[in-house]
């Protein structure tokens, strides 16, 4: 590396890691990311405590089961028995409903459970969740009725429900593994990856831009290569990336060490015991590689785009393809996690442009046997040297264009002679 | 080491169907200021970047200070485009000492170099500043630190007074003076000719993507084949009328406008009106000015031009020099 690339490399982190951006999408990001994991949860357990209790009247036509209701329901409904004499078709009901101050309707048909169903009219939209507590209380009052009626009166049905938890570990050369650690790892990793690939390609997009409409460019190609303009502008940008995820690795350690040990007694007590999880060095080196030689290869095509344009909004129309390549990786690491050695899988991880968010999610959950692992690296490093390559060549003709788009046998063009 | 600092060799380059620049042969020596003249969209830009290889050639051969344009060539050259531009969040001092940097420059020299020029652009309070808070002018300055600041052999500038104000312009012209005293090579280019009359000891001439004149500015005038002599006297200015190589005089009382032959001695007129007895109270030889000899040739050339391309060139009469 010359002493040029060096100094450009410093030039574009430096200015960088300076701005008030650098400081807001270091924290910010992490705080985006766990409120897309844990808000939507959090926001329909807090909306469900917050509903008001739904007054419903019950016209049961057969198995006598409103005052089970009345029992196996959770607090959000309070039952009013209905005469069953009170109508049976959905007119008679909404009649019901709209002559009385009750909230909803319900009705029981004779055969309920025997293939008979149950209909509920509301005044209101219900939530998700009361809909799914009105559900498992016919479930409940059903089986407590069924039992019942052949003679065993004092079951509790919750006990009779009850299930068991299952311990899914996975044994490797690497010692035990609790699976939904590394589920958890996983989709970090592909979060990560995907959130970096987004955020500083586009970046990238918008520093070559910079230069092209700031007329600094006529300068720094009087006085360096193209190339080491680009390389300088990759370096520079990805160390910045780097330092971020730095940070961010860091303060999770930070938080895991002290929340972990804290939290030691409560962990152990389901099983978890803190002394047999090991940081896994391996894992996180192949990720970091896998990032590192991803980060390169969009780097150089984020570069090409920015090179043969010359104004934002064209900017948009060419990043868009790229930003969805990337919005496709990460949707089949989702599908990746659930079934990690399905042929999908393999084939996801052979592709250079999605292998580096596959790849180190697979390798958290499940083996990646070495083949795969040799096949998918060579085609990562051949199509990254490949999009530098070509970047390179766009990036000499274009950096200088400005004014229309090119079309794509211009582009061509620039290729061959760049 | 040769003596050009520049040599441009048969440079032709078309963009689509535009020619920007045709067949140009270029010789700047060694030490010389040069100017490269000529009307907007002449071609003189992308002249400029086909010298520092920003651009390639369709034909013809480029040398920088006897080489091909190379790494270690561009680090003896200090370029201004015409189009200026800084990183706009860097800070001053800083911008510059990346600049340096990039032409070969240790980072503190180019760091201490920056702040000299600074202090003597009297941009120094400036120094950690943004480049984007200051006003448009200063950051031409700074632009234009940044083409010495790495003491180049070589310093080519397009367009360098562009936009300045005349007390900048006079700054300019003084730090360009100086570098060329201490052996720098200085080519700009300018549409104005009255820079370069005053600057330069050399010019080259294009109009319509064409060189129309080239040469050393004194030859230049001296060929233009054009004498006038301003002359005062006290007396009887009858005996002008009597000299042969007078072609045309324009009488003002005791003020006289005299148009000599081609070839003539001037000194022969002065002879003649000691001789004559009469009192000369001033004695001025009036060279034709180059924005004369320019307009002379820019014009007879595009007219034999079209001559002998046809309406070709017609067509195309004014070439934009983009990108």
């Amino acid at each position: 590396m010359t002493a040029k690339v060096w100094a450009i490399t410093r030039r574009e982190y430096l200015e960088r890691v300076r701005t008030r951006w650098f400081l807001i999408s270091t924290f910010g990001l992490p705080l985006v990311l766990v409120a897309l994991m844990f808000l939507p949860n959090y926001l329909i357990s807090r909306g469900g405590s917050g509903d008001s209790s739904i007054r419903v009247g019950v016209v049961d036509l057969g198995r006598g089961m409103s005052e089970e209701l009345g029992r196996t329901l959770e607090e959000g409904w309070i039952v009013k028995p209905l005469e069953s004499s009170a109508g049976d078709t959905e007119g008679d009901l909404r009649q019901i409903l709209l002559r009385s101050d009750l909230d909803a309707v319900l009705l029981l048909s004779a055969d309920i459970g025997e293939g008979g169903e149950a209909r509920l009219l509301t005044r209101q939209a219900i939530s998700s969740r009361q809909e799914r507590a009105m559900r498992l209380g016919i479930r409940d009052a059903l089986v407590t009725v069924r039992l019942r009626e052949r003679g065993l009166d004092e079951v509790n049905t919750d006990w009779l429900l009850r299930g068991a938890d299952l311990q899914v570990t996975r044994i490797s050369a690497e010692g035990e593994q609790s699976r939904e650690i590394f589920q958890a790892l996983a989709l970090v990793f592909a979060g990560v990856t995907y959130m970096m690939f987004l955020v500083y390609g586009q970046l990238i997009v918008r520093a070559v831009l910079e230069e092209k409409t700031s007329y600094v460019v006529e300068v720094m190609v009087s006085s360096v290569r193209p190339w080491e303009m680009m390389l300088g502008k990759m370096f520079g940008v990805g160390a910045v990336g780097l330092t971020q995820i730095g940070i961010w690795v860091v303060v999770a350690g930070l938080l895991a060490t002290f929340g972990l040990s804290g939290a030691a007694a409560a962990l152990a007590e389901r099983g978890i015991d803190l002394s047999q999880l090991r940081f896994p060095v391996g894992l996180f080196a192949w990720a970091l590689t896998y990032f590192v030689l991803g980060y390169f290869l969009y780097a150089g095509l984020f570069l090409a785009a920015g090179a043969s344009l010359s104004n934002e909004q064209d900017a948009q129309q060419v990043v868009t393809p790229l930003v969805l390549l990337i919005v496709v990786g990460f949707v089949l690491v989702i599908s990746v996690i659930e079934t990690p050695d399905s042929p999908w899988a393999v084939v996801g991880s052979l592709i250079p442009l999605f292998s580096p968010m596959i790849v180190p999610a697979r390798m958290a959950i499940s083996h990646v046997p070495f083949w795969e692992l040799a096949v998918s690296l060579t085609l990562l490093v051949l199509s990254l040297l490949g999009a530098a390559w070509l970047a390179g060549r766009i990036y000499r003709v274009g950096v200088l264009m400005r004014g229309k788009r090119p079309s794509l046998p211009e582009l061509l063009r620039w290729v061959r002679h760049g | 080491m040769t003596e050009m600092a520049i040599r441009l060799q048969g440079v032709s380059k078309s963009f689509g169907a535009q020619t920007a620049v045709d067949e140009l042969d270029l010789h700047v020596p060694r030490g010389s200021i040069y100017g490269l003249l000529g009307p907007n969209g002449a071609g003189k830009t992308t002249a400029i970047r086909i010298m520092l290889d920003i651009i390639g050639p369709d034909r013809g051969e480029v040398e920088l200070l006897g080489s091909p344009v190379d790494d270690a060539v561009r680090e003896r050259v200090g370029y201004l485009p015409e189009e200026r531009g800084l990183y706009q969040k860097m800070r001053v001092a800083e911008h510059l000492a990346f600049l340096g940097v990039l032409k070969g420059m240790r980072r503190d020299a180019a760091r201490r170099e920056a702040e000299r020029w600074l202090e003597r652009m009297e941009l120094i309070d400036r120094a950690n500043d943004a480049v984007e808070t200051l006003s448009k002018g200063m950051q031409q300055k700074v632009q234009f630190l940044s083409t010495v600041l790495h003491r180049p052999e070589l310093l080519i500038l397009d367009e360098p007074f562009a936009g300045l104000d005349p007390l900048n312009v006079d700054l300019l012209k003084e730090i360009i003076l100086e570098r060329s005293r201490e052996g720098a090579t200085v080519l700009f280019s300018t549409h104005l000719i009255e820079d370069a009359e005053r600057l330069c000891d050399r010019v080259c001439m294009i109009a319509g993507a064409r060189k129309v004149l080239d040469g050393r500015l004194v030859e230049i005038k001296a060929s233009a084949g054009r004498q006038e002599v301003a002359l005062g006297v006290d007396g009887d200015a009858d005996f002008l009328r009597e000299l042969p190589f007078v072609v045309r005089i324009s009488d003002h009382g005791n003020y006289f406008e005299v148009r000599l032959a081609d070839g003539a001695d001037p000194q022969e007129l002065l002879r003649a009106a000691l001789e004559a007895g009469v009192a000369v109270r001033h004695f001025e030889l009036v060279e034709p000015s180059l924005r004369e000899i320019f307009l002379d040739r820019a014009g007879r050339r595009s007219a034999d031009s079209i001559g002998r391309t046809g309406g070709e060139r017609a067509a195309h009469p004014r070439l934009r020099a983009s990108p």
